[in-house]
């Protein structure tokens, strides 16, 4: 259903049924424009001795009743609906990852293939994958077994093979995910779903091989072919088994289910929604990241496509020594213009790990985390570049000699991104907006013209669940009330001689006042003139690229931002850190 | 005055609570409610199933995977020891024979006409499960486990590496540390730990250790986020801390008082879904070496970050809105008298325990 201004003036209710706090949120007409008003929490409800998810909404439903005024639960418990004045609600929607959200082992034949496409409809559905096993992964059969007895996932996705290929290597999957008879997460009062997206032609193998084991349920193949991939039904399937199998095993979920206007939704697949709708709406390449204690999300719709990577043990706090040993000691001191010595750095990152909700006292301590969060932010990237590149093993290019090229299409290019949205307390919570620009850009390395922005309050789950109701709320609050644009950064590309001019640039304010300025290469400067918006006009020097092209001049329309414009010549890769340069930038706004 | 924001380590010298000591499935319970148990008396015992052994019947007999099951010489259930012959093959009129043998002792668990593989499960391993404490059996659940109520003095650290052990505690200076718990009232380095490994310590407390000594000590596998199964010949428990950070008074006074008696401790620490902290678990201490000035209110504090890292103290206000910090960080804190001195500081809710 999707909804018009014409019929618009609803009044909805949103919650987020996180791991630890539901989160709620009320959005209503304000002055002729939909605005998020008012948000209340309280503690998700889904451990004994409560045992009851829906308990936990309405505490945090009558935490917004109290701040806003308007009684959302009546007398009896329940949500009062539809709205009447300033009493009640048109519609209550939520999503959830409460309870650890949904659980899946995927399995697939080639590590880069099968497995790969499993992989990417079970995330894109929204679900923590705790393992992708594959036939040619690097342990053995015995391993294998173990682990999947080990897991207790809510639900298996098995891939492998093409339609109409060989159908034994797929079959030989099923009898491994037989021999290991992994229960599912709750209970075993029910059997595990497996969903099947393999070779058509081996599903009746499949089911006969998986009958004792688990309930099979067919789906079109997420890899028909090695250069196809057809993620939707899989995705769709595995929605839908979530609602009826997993969440009714979940303490309170059934409850939950009939309390909502709409199907409740995996809060990663809600994010998902919202950012492919900007993608849609607003023909934006966007990349959203929600960097937490233990995994980082990394989100992105670029020219249609949408991709979900989370980087697993990549995180501030439980996954700090992972970021450590992943990325060295000295890539994270790289971001620090204090000296610290090694052993004093490893030390305040072990503390962090075994203390997680400890907080930066220091200014040193604060340099450490942000350090750490670039380096942590970085890896995430780089995974999910890989992993939303192009198909991998699908033969792509015929070469001029006629041969083909086997591998993997090109990764995402930074450079098509125009929208860099980040999210998680470090970058949320940072003392200075500064700070967060640097984290982002120093991370991801946007290239020509890209706008920094953050979600302070991380809404974008409910708004993405909005969106299947109604679009329009969801957009319009989505710019006024979630995302907080922070400065619009523009990079020029190309080889400069240090210090030397790289470009310039005239900038024209709605006023009309005008200013203009070089860049000179090597150096990071802002223009703060710019935050109320305005056009500016590029001029690159020789070669260099400010994103119309090499020694292309152009023009942009610069919206409204915080901090105004970021001119980053520092090179791509960086040939200066610009650690102090930032730290100028950021007392400065303090 | 407004709640601990941060969980607090429990330190305390005479504590009554029940352990729950965990069963393995199908685990056979060797006690009965009302029992006195000791710490090293067996509770349960059990047998973890063996390991999954694959064999490539087909391939190595080189016959089809269909048809694999006919040159079998055993069927799912059998017995099998290592070297035993599972199938063979004659060709060219038993000129040529191919012949496969188990590569364990085990049973077989299943043939598939699809792979032609063949899968054995090595013989189950048994496991003991120890009272961990001196108590009384107060309840068996065959699903649960055994639940023992003891009386124990306890304390609990903020990291630890290693499973369970008991053992008695001694302090650095033993002359003996063979089979006993090295209590090291000092901050510790990796050739201290390495010293007493050698000379057949099975466990150390240390109030803290520099992150890349206990690194040298673990070696790079060592996972912060979760811990307890590391081969490392020991258990190290460290109640405070990375860094050379000294240990807390009261926990000092705790474990002063275990010398010489018989603790179990664990380092199994994981920080994150369903905390669990190492600990060192001992008999109750008598009045003395559980002092009344021992911090059991709620408003004595220790500082576990920033720079007043260690220090113990006592909260004497607790501001309602955020103060801004060094950091610049916006934060709840609580104002904080440091033990030894008149000094107040600041220092963030997050930040104490």
């Amino acid at each position: 259903m999707k909804d018009h201004p014409q019929n618009n003036g609803k009044v909805y209710v949103i919650t987020d049924c996180g791991s630890t706090t539901t989160k709620a949120i009320l959005i209503e007409m304000v002055d002729g424009v939909y605005r998020q008003t008012c948000r209340g929490e309280s503690p998700t409800t889904v451990e004994a001795p409560v045992a009851d998810v829906t308990v936990g909404v309405k505490r945090a439903l009558k935490d917004i009743g109290e701040l806003s005024g308007r009684k959302l639960i009546d007398d009896s418990d329940n949500i009062i609906r539809p709205a009447n004045g300033s009493v009640g609600c048109d519609m209550y929607i939520s999503t959830s990852s409460a309870g650890g959200g949904l659980q899946m082992v995927v399995l697939g034949l080639v590590k880069n293939i099968s497995a790969a496409s499993a992989l990417k409809a079970a995330l894109g559905a929204g679900a923590i994958v705790t393992d992708s096993i594959a036939a040619d992964d690097e342990r053995d059969t015995q391993e294998q077994v173990e682990r999947l007895r080990k897991l207790r996932p809510d639900m298996v996705l098995l891939a492998g093979g093409t339609d109409g290929g060989q159908t034994v290597g797929v079959v030989e999957l099923a009898e491994l995910l037989a021999l290991a008879e992994p229960h599912p997460r709750f209970g075993d009062s029910y059997q595990l779903p497996v969903v099947y997206a393999g070779n058509r032609h081996a599903a009746n193998e499949v089911k006969k091989v998986l009958q004792q084991t688990a309930t099979v349920i067919g789906e079109r193949n997420v890899r028909p072919s090695v250069e196809e991939e057809t993620l939707t039904f899989a995705r769709d399937r595995i929605h839908t088994l979530f609602l009826e199998h997993v969440m009714q095993q979940a303490p309170g979920f059934g409850r939950l289910i009939d309390l909502c206007d709409a199907s409740v939704v995996p809060t990663p697949s809600a994010v998902g929604k919202m950012l492919q709708l900007l993608g849609t709406h607003k023909q934006t390449n966007a990349l959203c990241v929600d960097i937490g204690g233990a995994t980082t999300d990394v989100f992105s719709v670029v020219d249609g496509q949408f991709n979900r990577t989370v980087s697993a043990n990549l995180g501030m706090s439980y996954s700090a020594g992972f970021v450590l040993q992943e990325s060295g000691i000295e890539n994270i001191r790289r971001w620090m213009s204090e000296t610290l010595d090694d052993r004093e750095l490893l030390n305040q990152l072990m503390n962090k790990t075994v203390r997680p909700t400890t907080i930066p006292d220091t200014e040193l301590e604060l340099a450490v985390e942000q350090a750490l969060a670039r380096e942590a932010l970085r890896l995430s990237f780089e995974q999910h570049r890989t992993f939303a590149g192009g198909l991998k093993g699908a033969a792509t290019d015929r070469n001029i000699d006629g041969g083909f090229s086997m591998g993997k299409k090109d990764d995402l290019q930074v450079g098509q991104l125009d929208l860099i949205i980040g999210s998680g307390g470090v970058l949320s919570h940072a003392p200075s907006p500064w700070q967060t620009v640097a984290m982002l850009v120093d991370s991801f390395l946007p290239e020509g013209i890209t706008t920094i922005a953050k979600d302070s309050i991380f809404m974008m789950p409910h708004l993405g669940v909005l969106s299947d109701i109604d679009e329009f709320a969801a957009l319009e609050v989505f710019f006024r009330d979630c995302i907080v644009p922070l400065a619009m950064s523009i990079v020029p590309l190309g080889r400069c001689r240090s210090g030397r001019p790289c470009m310039t640039y005239r900038f024209v304010s709605g006023q009309g006042e005008e200013l203009t300025g070089t860049v000179n290469w090597g150096e990071l400067t802002n223009l703060d003139s710019a935050k109320e918006g305005g056009t500016l006009y590029l001029l690159p020097e020789g070669h260099v690229d400010v994103g119309f092209g090499r020694g292309q001049r152009g023009t942009v329309e610069v919206a409204p931002t915080r901090l105004g414009l970021l001119f980053d010549g520092r090179g791509r890769p960086l040939e200066n850190r610009g650690a102090a340069l930032w730290e100028r930038f950021s007392r400065g706004e303090r | 005055m407004t709640a601990l924001s941060a969980p607090t380590l429990v330190v305390t010298g005479r504590s009554r609570e029940v352990f729950e000591r965990k069963l393995p499935p199908s685990a056979k319970v060797c006690v009965e409610t009302g029992m006195i148990v000791r710490a090293r008396d067996v509770v349960a015992l059990a047998s973890v199933s063996g390991k999954m052994v694959s064999v490539a019947a087909a391939e190595m007999l080189g016959v089809t995977r269909s048809k694999v099951q006919s040159y079998l010489t055993v069927a799912p259930g059998d017995g099998v020891t290592k070297g035993q012959m599972l199938g063979q093959r004659d060709a060219l009129f038993g000129l040529l024979k191919s012949r496969i043998v188990s590569p364990v002792d085990g049973t077989i668990e299943s043939v598939s006409g699809i792979s032609g593989h063949l899968m054995i499960r090595e013989i189950s391993v048994p496991v003991t499960v120890e009272a961990y404490v001196n108590g009384e059996v107060v309840e068996i659940n065959e699903k649960n486990g055994v639940r023992i109520l003891a009386n124990v003095s306890k304390v609990q650290g903020a990291f630890g590496v290693g499973g369970e052990v008991t053992g008695v505690m001694v302090d650095a200076n033993a002359d003996t540390v063979a089979g006993k718990i090295v209590c090291a009232f000092e901050p510790v380095t990796n050739d201290a730990l390495a010293s007493w490994r050698e000379a057949g310590a099975i466990g150390v407390v240390t109030p803290s250790i520099d992150g890349d000594e206990l690194y040298r000590f673990c070696g790079d596998a060592l996972n912060l986020a979760a811990t307890g199964d590391e081969d490392i010949g020991m258990t190290l428990v460290v109640t405070e801390g990375f860094g050379r950070v000294p240990m807390a008074k009261h926990t000092m006074c705790v474990l002063s008082g275990c010398i010489g008696q018989e603790v179990s401790m664990c380092g199994i620490t994981q920080v994150r879904a369903g905390v669990i902290r190492p600990e060192i678990i001992g008999p109750v201490l008598a009045d003395a070496e559980n002092p009344a000035d021992a911090p059991t209110n709620r408003h004595s504090v220790k500082i576990v970050r920033g720079r007043y890292f260690g220090n113990e103290g006592i909260i004497v206000a607790a501001p309602a809105s955020p103060q801004k910090l060094a950091s610049g960080v916006e934060a709840l804190v609580y104002r904080v008298k440091l033990m030894g001195g008149e000094e107040v500081v600041d220092v963030p809710r997050a930040n104490v325990v």
